[in-house]
C-alpha cells in the first residue's frame, strides 16, 4: 500500500515534470514560460505590476508578469543615471550605436523604471527589457521564465503565397495605453496608409476592436483621416492622441468599437514637429497635459473635460503654422525629452537625448 | 572481492590527488586567459585560478567592452579545470573586450590586469545596393503617397530619414517625409516603406501648408539615397542611388477593379492570367491582396509577376487551369501610388464622408474555357 502511494506520487511528479512550462496558470489568465518577443517597442504598465510590450514583428501585445510590487506608497529615491543607454551597452556587450531604447515606463506599483531596449538594430536584433530601481541599479528583466499572455492583432496572410513565404506587411505599433480594462494600441501598416487604435480586452480573450480614426487637421486644412497616432493618453476614458504637425484628438474610448470614428481636434500646436511622449498629472487641484516634441520642446497644458468639451472642434485650417485650440506653454527648463513618465504624485522620470548620451532623471513636475 | 573494491579506489583517489597538486602547481605559476569559440559562440576561459564557487567568481573577474565601468552579463562555469566567463549576448566585431582581474583576488599579481580581445570578422563584408524603388515610373503624380526601397541585404534600422533627400536640382525639399520612431520594414529589413509627409502633399485646390507641397507640377525632382547607411553587417552601401522623376498632374481617383482589362487563360494549360491596370497600381499590395479561387472555392496557388510601371499583374499557376468560373477577389484597401484605394479616395472633404462600413473585398468573375 505504502509503495502504491509511492509509485502514485512519483507518476503525478513525473507527469507535471513533463507538462510544457506554458500550462501553469497564473493569474490575470497568464501562463508561464519564455514569451517569443521579437521586437520590445512601447510599453505600458497595466494592473498588479503587469507590463504590456508592443512587439510590432509579432503583430502583438504582450503582457508579461514583472512581480514588481513592492509598496511604493513611502518615498521613492529619484531615479538619476547619466549615460544609460552606455551603461546598458557596456552591460550587453555593445556599443552605444547599436543598443536603441525604444520606450521606457514606470512601475506605478513601485517605482522602478522599465526600458525596452534592441540590442542591435538589423532584423537579428534581440529585444530585451531592463529595469532601473530605486537604488539607481540597472539589471536586466529576464524574459526567460515569465508569467505572460499576449494577443495578436487580425494580421494574419490572406493568401497560400503569404503563409508560404514571408508576409512583407507590417503593422508598426507607436504607442500603447492600459486603461480600465483595455489594452489600447495605436499603430499603422507598412503598406496600406491606415492608421488604426485597437482595443484589447485584458485578461487577453481573444476578442479585439480595430478602429479607424479620422481628425482635422488644421495646419493642413484638410481630413488627415489615416495619419498615425504617435503617441496617446487616456484621460477621463478619453484617447487623448497627438499626431504629427501637431494636432491633439479627444476621441471616447466608448467610441473605439471597431466602427470609424471622427476624433475631435482640441488643440493645433504647429507644424514641422513630431509629438514624442506624454502624461497627465494633477497639481494643486488642476489637471495638466505635459507633451514632449521632437522640435517644440516640452509643452505643459491645462486640461479639465469641461474645457475639452467646451473647447470649439477646429474644422478650419490653421495657417501659418500656428496654433489653435486649447493653449500651452513651453517648458524651457525641459530640452531634449524623447520619453517621459509619471514617478510620484510630484515628479516624473524623463529620459533626455543629449550629444554625450541618454540621460535618466526624475523631475518636480512644472 | 571487497580487497579489490578498495584498491581500486585507493588508486583512483591517489590519481586524483596526484593530478590536483600537478594541477595547482600549473596554476600556481600563473593564470592563462583565452576567448575560445566553438561552432560561432565565444566565451573567455581562465585557467589557473583557485577552485571557488562560481557565484564568487565575478569578484575575482569580469568582461569588460573596451573601457566600459560596467561588467557584461554573462555566466562563470567550471569548464575542464578553468572557469569560462560565458557571455549573454554574441560578441560584435569592431569591439574590443577586456578581462580585468580585481584586487579581491588573493593572486596581488594579476590585480588590475588586462587581456584584451577581439572578433574578427568572418568573411568579408559586402556591401549592400539599392535594388528597385518603387513605383518605377519616371513620371509620377504631384499627390505622390508613397515610395518602396528594396535593398539586396538586410540594413539597419533606427537611420533611415538620415539618409534619403528628396531634392529639386541642388535644393533639398526639407521635411518631405513622414518621419516615424518606429520605421516602416519588413521583417527581413530589406524593403523601406517611405511615406511622403501628408502635410505636405498637395491638396485639391492650393497647397496647404506655408512651405507649400513637396513635390509641384513639372518639376524635376531626385530622390536620393546616401552611401553611408549601414546594411546590418555592418557594410554601408555600395554607392550612393538616385531615382530622377518628372511631376505630372495629381491623381484623386480611386482604382476601378470593373474598368481592368482581364485576359483569362486556356483550361489545362499554365498560362498567365493577365490583368492590365489603367493606372499603375501599389507595387506592394499587389503582390498581396489579389487571391483567386477555383470554381469550388479553393486557392489557386501560383506567381505573381507585376510589370509595366506596375499597371500589368499576371499570375502564373503552379498546377494547369482548371476549367470553369474563378474568382479574383480584390482588397478594397488596395491603393493606387496616391493613397487612393478602391473603398476610398485618399483625401475625403468632411461633408463627403461616408461612415459605412465597406467590405473587405470585391470579387471579379473570370471563366477558364
Amino acid at each position: 500500500m505504502f509503495f502504491s502511494w509511492v509509485r502514485l506520487i512519483c507518476a503525478t511528479a513525473c507527469m507535471l515534470a513533463l507538462l510544457p512550462p506554458t500550462l501553469v496558470s497564473a493569474g490575470h489568465g497568464l501562463e508561464t514560460g519564455k514569451p517569443n518577443l521579437r521586437h520590445a517597442g512601447p510599453l505600458a504598465f497595466g494592473p498588479d505590476g503587469v507590463l504590456f510590450v508592443g512587439d510590432s514583428l509579432n503583430a502583438a501585445v504582450y503582457a508579461i508578469d514583472t512581480k514588481d510590487t513592492t509598496d511604493s506608497s513611502t518615498e521613492l529615491a529619484p531615479v538619476n543615471i547619466e549615460g544609460v543607454n552606455k551603461k546598458i551597452a557596456d552591460m550587453v556587450g555593445s556599443s552605444p550605436a547599436e543598443t536603441v531604447i525604444n520606450d521606457m515606463v514606470v512601475n506605478p506599483k513601485s517605482g522602478s523604471v522599465y526600458l525596452s531596449v534592441a540590442r542591435g538594430r538589423g532584423p537579428d536584433s534581440i529585444p530585451l527589457i531592463f529595469k532601473v530601481d530605486n537604488k539607481d541599479r540597472v539589471s536586466e528583466f529576464s524574459l526567460g521564465k515569465v508569467e505572460f499572455a499576449h494577443a495578436k492583432f487580425d494580421n494574419a496572410p490572406k493568401s497560400g503565397r503569404d503563409r508560404r513565404g514571408r508576409n512583407p506587411r507590417m503593422n508598426a505599433i507607436t504607442d500603447i495605453q492600459f486603461n480600465s480594462g483595455k489594452v489600447i494600441v495605436a499603430g499603422l501598416s507598412n503598406e496600406e496608409f491606415a492608421s488604426k487604435l485597437r482595443v484589447f480586452d485584458f485578461p487577453f480573450d481573444g476578442a479585439m476592436s480595430d478602429t479607424s480614426i479620422e481628425v482635422y487637421h488644421g495646419a493642413h486644412g484638410g481630413l488627415e483621416t489615416r495619419s498615425p497616432v504617435q503617441t496617446f493618453i487616456t484621460y477621463e476614458n478619453n484617447v487623448l492622441a497627438a499626431y504629427t504637425c501637431t494636432p491633439l484628438v479627444q476621441i471616447p474610448v466608448g467610441d473605439l468599437d471597431g466602427e470609424k470614428t471622427m476624433g475631435k481636434t482640441i488643440a493645433e500646436l504647429g507644424n514641422r514637429n513630431k509629438p514624442l511622449d506624454m502624461i497627465v498629472y494633477n497639481k494643486e487641484g488642476q489637471d495638466y497635459l505635459l507633451l514632449s516634441n521632437s522640435s517644440r520642446g516640452v509643452m505643459k497644458m491645462k486640461l479639465s473635460m469641461s474645457d475639452i468639451e467646451e473647447v470649439d472642434a477646429i474644422k478650419e485650417r490653421v495657417g501659418g503654422g500656428g496654433t489653435a485650440g486649447l493653449s500651452y506653454e513651453t517648458m524651457k527648463q525641459f530640452e531634449g525629452v524623447v520619453q517621459l513618465d509619471k514617478f510620484d504624485a510630484a515628479h516624473a522620470v524623463m529620459l533626455f537625448a543629449t550629444d554625450s548620451g541618454m540621460n535618466l532623471k526624475t523631475v518636480a513636475l512644472p | 572481492m571487497v580487497v579489490s573494491r578498495f584498491s581500486q579506489l585507493f588508486a583512483l583517489q591517489l590519481c586524483v590527488s596526484l593530478f590536483c597538486v600537478l594541477f595547482a602547481s600549473l596554476r600556481a605559476a600563473e593564470v592563462d586567459v583565452q576567448l575560445v569559440e566553438i561552432s560561432g559562440k565565444h566565451y573567455f576561459r581562465v585557467q589557473g585560478l583557485p577552485k571557488i564557487n562560481t557565484d564568487q567568481l565575478s569578484k575575482f573577474f569580469a568582461v569588460y567592452v573596451g573601457d566600459a565601468t560596467e561588467p557584461m552579463l554573462g555566466t562563470y562555469q567550471w569548464r575542464g579545470g578553468g572557469v569560462a566567463f560565458v557571455p549573454r549576448f554574441p560578441l560584435s566585431t569592431g569591439l574590443d573586450y577586456q578581462v580585468r582581474f580585481s584586487a579581491s583576488l588573493k593572486r596581488p599579481e594579476l590585480d588590475g590586469k588586462r587581456f584584451t580581445f577581439s572578433v574578427a570578422r568572418s568573411g568579408k563584408a559586402v556591401a549592400a545596393e539599392v535594388s528597385a524603388v518603387y513605383p518605377s515610373a519616371d513620371l509620377l503624380p504631384e499627390n505622390l503617397l508613397k515610395f518602396y526601397i528594396y535593398f539586396s541585404k538586410p540594413m539597419k534600422r533606427g537611420e533611415a530619414y538620415r539618409h534619403i533627400q528628396l531634392l529639386h536640382g541642388e535644393r533639398v525639399v526639407e521635411d518631405a517625409f513622414l518621419e516615424l520612431g518606429e520605421e516602416l520594414w519588413d521583417g527581413q529589413q530589406k524593403r523601406f516603406t517611405l511615406f511622403v509627409h501628408p502635410g505636405r502633399i498637395k491638396r485639391g485646390v492650393k497647397p496647404n501648408e506655408d512651405k507649400g507641397p513637396a513635390l509641384e507640377r513639372g518639376r524635376e525632382y531626385t530622390l536620393k539615397i546616401g552611401s553611408d547607411w549601414s546594411g546590418a553587417d555592418g557594410a554601408t552601401l555600395e554607392k550612393p542611388f538616385v531615382k530622377r522623376f518628372r511631376v505630372a498632374d495629381p491623381d484623386h481617383e480611386q482604382p476601378q477593379p470593373h474598368q481592368w482589362k482581364i485576359v483569362s487563360p486556356a483550361k489545362g494549360s499554365k498560362e498567365p492570367l493577365q490583368l492590365t491596370f489603367i493606372e499603375p497600381l501599389d507595387y506592394a499590395m499587389l503582390s498581396r491582396v489579389l487571391v483567386i479561387y477555383d470554381g469550388l472555392g479553393k486557392e489557386v496557388e501560383g506567381r505573381v509577376a507585376i510589370s509595366n510601371y506596375e499597371t500589368k499583374w499576371s499570375f502564373t499557376p503552379e498546377k494547369p487551369w482548371s476549367a470553369g468560373f474563378h474568382s479574383l477577389d480584390v482588397a478594397v484597401n488596395l491603393e493606387d501610388r496616391c493613397g487612393n484605394s478602391i473603398a476610398r479616395p485618399f483625401e475625403v472633404k468632411m461633408q463627403e464622408r461616408n461612415a459605412a462600413k465597406p467590405s473587405t473585398t470585391i470579387a471579379i468573375q473570370f471563366r477558364v474555357k
